[in-house]
């Protein structure tokens, strides 16, 4: 306390703190001596008073304090404390002797005077809360008026109660006029401006409501929406027991139990609106409510007509006929049930909302990892109500519209098809049949084009894992092959030119030794045999360049720049001065060869452009051509494996080819030096 | 002794004709391929036929393949195949069958021992590269039979199993044939073959010994 004191700001909450405190103490202590005096006379009146007496006294302290504790809601704590210190003051009175005891001498007869017109405070405890909500302050200059309102209303009342002419209502009648009296004029006069003057405040109360919902944002509206409810119970209860009375003749029960409830509801209630508003979909609670208020309403209703149109033929069958009217209200009713909370729903709880809330929720939800932004499709037919709506999602690979299981989707005629974007890019589309409305998928759409991204994202991701896969398969593949073709070039090639000339040599040594040949001869087919070897060695370097050129050894310029020299078109070439690794070095060496390969075979192209560079940690290796633009990377051409290489460094390979003007190959890789 | 070529290397097949015909022997064909091959060989049945086991048309075996089926027609036609690389279990089941050579290509080179092996086969002898044949015993030195051999005795075994006669192993170690004869005795004795069989049909029992398991 002491620390929180040193600044303002704390020093200021820790008053409304302390305020709470001292109303949840008074509270306490009111429960206390309700306790005293039950123990020292016990009855079972005063048992049950007692226990009702704490438990409306703790809930709306629990709420109040919680309110109080978190800095926030100022002085809304504290007035969530008071309908329970209210209602306990009111349960100690009805546990007072009725006359007071002596020791309390002219006082006693004081307080029950000063009482007597205490029962509009009922109502003062519960506009005030609604008033300050839910953030502690009045909001607008009507509302501080009202605030005045509700209190001068209240004085006034009391006053009049308190000093009007005439006896009191019983069991005070006796009681003596401690205060002295008004003239008898005069508390006519403001019993007929209190009396209606507190209706209009309670009017008011609830246009200053319905105006703050409707100037609020949507937080404050999600807000409001739990006040309503808690303030709603109060109405329901008076409609619940003018039926129960209609139906029972007896509304007692109905009437206690309905005003408990709402006295208990509404701290909790409000306290729920000001620290935690996002708690349960509200709309969803208020329509489930209001469409169990109607049912019950309506089962009330009906058992009612029936017991009269029957009761008044079957007088004498009071049971069957009770069992025949329950029995046809569920008949009537079970249908009726998902009727009503349809109707219900699209008045309080719209799709809109429902959808809103649907996706919201599959947001939080996929966040911490408890759903699948997949599970979309199944969230929004369930909140639109309407069971053939599909999500498309636009492919990251072929552009087509794809539904979840990847099946190309395609509207059927007169459906809906409305499209979602997301920063310009076409990402997805709602399908809904032509009676859905097309504003509220568009909306809808808006509102779920986050997940949608998501989803595609996932699909690009698993796509690309299982490129990754194939590539990899691909690259052992071509690796194989590769070997194959080796062996086989070093076993025709290097190695029969050897035996053939090992034979020639051998024939010759033979013909030699026999003196058939002579010197000349020997020494033709001798430079013959240094020419057969001298196409041998240059074989091996090529195949052994088909391995890795080793004029890489002189680095990556070197190599390109002899590449470039013996191309019989003209090529530009930019080298940036960069260390690379050897493998990227080979990569993208082998990028430039293929390139130019086809530039020059296929292409035909006039003019080469070769451009290495590299910036923000990436390599960059470009060829540009002025061919005849043809190329593609297909399955198994070159340059598909030049795609698998440079994916391999982690990188990716562009094709770019228009007809006629020419073809783009650029690598982007990965590097470590810049 | 008429001879048929088939290699598909014009270069190495002109030079095999020349060296053959140097030595003696009399070229009736020289085909590039395997098809040819076998109209060849049924248009002038030579003695023997040296084939390139991989030739066009398809580049892979087709040599063996066009072997194995003029072996179903012609049973005397003596048949030396000639490779670029080892491949054991082929080569040791044709080897096996007798009037059968495998050799790698450069044994060309050694030009006595490869007259000498196309003698032998022609003579419904066997000729067995001793790459292979050194493959076949180092791939079972670890078997107690294989392994209870002396040095010396595996040397003669190695000799056997690329088809050579007691003569012919006698020579080419520089020792007399009765020696041979012991240690072959005696190698027989040890991997439990018969050795009362004549001399190149336990060639061939020692050639199955080598091949099995592999």
């Amino acid at each position: 306390m002491l620390r929180q004191a040193r600044t303002p700001y704390a020093a200021k909450m820790s008053g409304s703190l302390r305020v709470a405190v001292a109303a949840v103490v008074m509270t306490a202590a009111v429960e206390l001596v309700s306790t005293a005096l039950v123990i020292t006379a016990p009855t079972d009146r005063g048992v049950l008073l007692l226990g009702v007496a704490v438990v409306l006294g703790t809930v709306p302290a629990l709420a109040g304090l919680r309110v109080a504790r978190s800095h926030r809601g100022g002085i809304l704590g504290p007035l969530l404390v008071l309908p329970g210190l209210l209602a306990d003051l009111i349960l100690l009175s009805a546990l007072l002797p009725s006359d007071p005891p002596d020791s309390l001498g002219g006082s006693g007869d004081a307080i029950t005077v000063a009482l007597q017109g205490a029962w509009v405070l009922v109502y003062v405890v519960i506009a005030l809360p609604l008033l300050y909500f839910p953030s502690g302050r009045v909001a607008t200059g009507f509302g501080r008026w009202l605030v005045r309102l509700v209190l001068a209303d209240a004085v006034v009342f009391m006053t009049v109660a308190a000093t009007a002419p005439g006896p009191f209502l019983p069991p005070n009648e006796g009681t003596p006029h401690v205060f002295g009296t008004m003239p008898g004029t005069l508390a006519t006069v403001l019993t007929v401006i209190s009396l209606p003057g507190l209706l209009l405040t309670l009017i008011a109360l609830t246009i200053h409501l319905v105006r703050q919902y409707h100037s609020g944002d949507d937080a404050d509206r999600r807000r409001f929406r739990w006040a309503s409810l808690g303030a709603g119970l109060l109405p329901a209860t008076l409609l619940a027991t003018w039926l129960s009375y209609a139906v029972t003749g007896n509304a007692i029960v109905v009437l206690v139990a309905g005003l408990t409830t709402a006295y208990l509801a509404l701290p909790v209630l409000l306290a729920i609106g000001a620290l935690r508003p996002e708690l349960l979909d509200i709309d969803h609670v208020i329509a489930g409510t209001a469409a169990h208020a109607v049912l019950t309403a309506a089962l009330l209703a009906v058992y009612t007509a029936v017991n009269l149109v029957t009761g008044q033929v079957f007088v004498h069958r009071a049971p069957t006929v009770a069992v025949a009217a329950t029995a046809l209200c569920a008949l009537l009713l079970v249908p009726a049930r998902g009727w009503i909370q349809q109707r219900i729903d699209r008045w309080l709880y719209p799709a809109r909302k429902a959808a809103y809330a649907a996706i919201d929720e599959l947001y939080r939800d996929t966040v911490r990892a408890r759903a699948r932004p997949e599970q979309l499709q199944t969230r929004l037919r369930e909140a639109l109500r309407e069971e053939s709506v599909i999500v498309g999602y636009r492919s990251p690979v072929h552009g087509d519209l794809v539904d979840g299981a990847g099946v190309t989707l395609t509207a059927p005629d007169g459906w809906h098809l409305v499209p979602m974007s997301l920063g310009g890019e076409s990402i997805g589309a709602l399908v809904a049949p032509p009676t859905s409305s097309e504003g509220l998928l568009r909306d809808v759409a808006a509102r779920a084009s986050p997940l949608v991204e998501m989803v595609r994202l996932r699909i690009d991701l698993r796509l690309a894992i299982l490129q990754a896969d194939e590539s990899r398969a691909r690259m052992l593949r071509a690796g194989y092959e590769e070997r194959v073709r080796l062996e086989r070039d070093l076993h025709d090639g290097a190695q029969q030119r050897l035996v053939s000339l090992g034979v020639v040599l051998r024939l010759t040594q033979r013909q030699a030794a026999r003196g058939d040949v002579d010197v000349v001869e020997v020494a033709g087919i001798l430079d013959q045999a240094v020419a057969e070897l001298g196409t041998t060695v240059s074989e091996l370097r090529q195949l052994a360049h088909g391995i890795r050129p080793s004029c890489l050894d002189d680095g990556l310029l070197a190599a390109l720049s002899g590449l470039v020299s013996s191309t019989p078109v003209p090529i530009s070439l930019h080298v940036a001065p960069i260390e690379l690794d050897p493998d990227l070095e080979t990569t993208a060496y082998y990028v430039a060869a293929e390139a130019i390969t086809n530039a020059v075979k296929h292409a035909d192209a006039q003019h080469i452009a070769l451009d290495v560079s590299a910036a923000g940690g990436e390599l960059y290796v470009r060829v540009t051509d002025d061919g005849s633009g043809s190329a593609a990377v297909r399955e198994g051409s070159g340059l598909a494996g030049l795609s698998d290489r440079v994916g391999a460094q982690g990188g990716r390979l562009a094709v770019s080819s228009r007809r006629g003007v020419g073809t783009v190959v650029e690598a982007v890789m990965p590097c470590a030096s810049s | 002794m008429r001879i048929v070529i088939a290699e598909d290397s014009t270069l190495l097949r002109q030079g095999l004709a020349a060296l053959l015909t140097d030595a003696g022997h009399r070229i009736v064909a020289q085909v590039p391929d395997a098809v040819s091959l076998v109209t060849a060989v049924h248009e002038h049945h030579p003695d023997l036929a040296l084939i390139d086991v991989r030739m066009p048309p398809d580049n892979t075996d087709d040599g063996a393949r066009a072997a194995k089926q003029l072996r179903g027609q012609l049973p005397d036609l003596a048949i030396v195949l000639l490779s670029q690389h080892i491949e054991t279990s082929h080569s040791v089941d044709l080897v096996s069958s007798g009037s059968f050579g495998y050799l790698l290509k450069d044994r060309v080179l050694d030009l006595d021992d490869f007259l000498d092996a196309l003698r032998r086969v022609a003579a419904g002898g066997s000729a067995l590269d001793p790459e292979v044949v050194s493959r076949l015993i180092g791939a079972r030195r670890q078997q107690p039979s294989i392994a209870s051999l002396t040095s010396r005795e595996r040397d003669v075994l190695a000799l056997m199993a690329e088809g050579r006669t007691n003569l012919g192993i006698a020579r080419r170690l520089s020792v007399s044939a009765r020696t041979v004869e012991a240690h072959v005795a005696n190698i027989l004795l040890k991997l439990g073959l018969d050795s009362s069989e004549e001399d190149h049909r336990r060639v061939l029992a020692v050639l199955k010994f080598l091949g099995q398991s592999q």
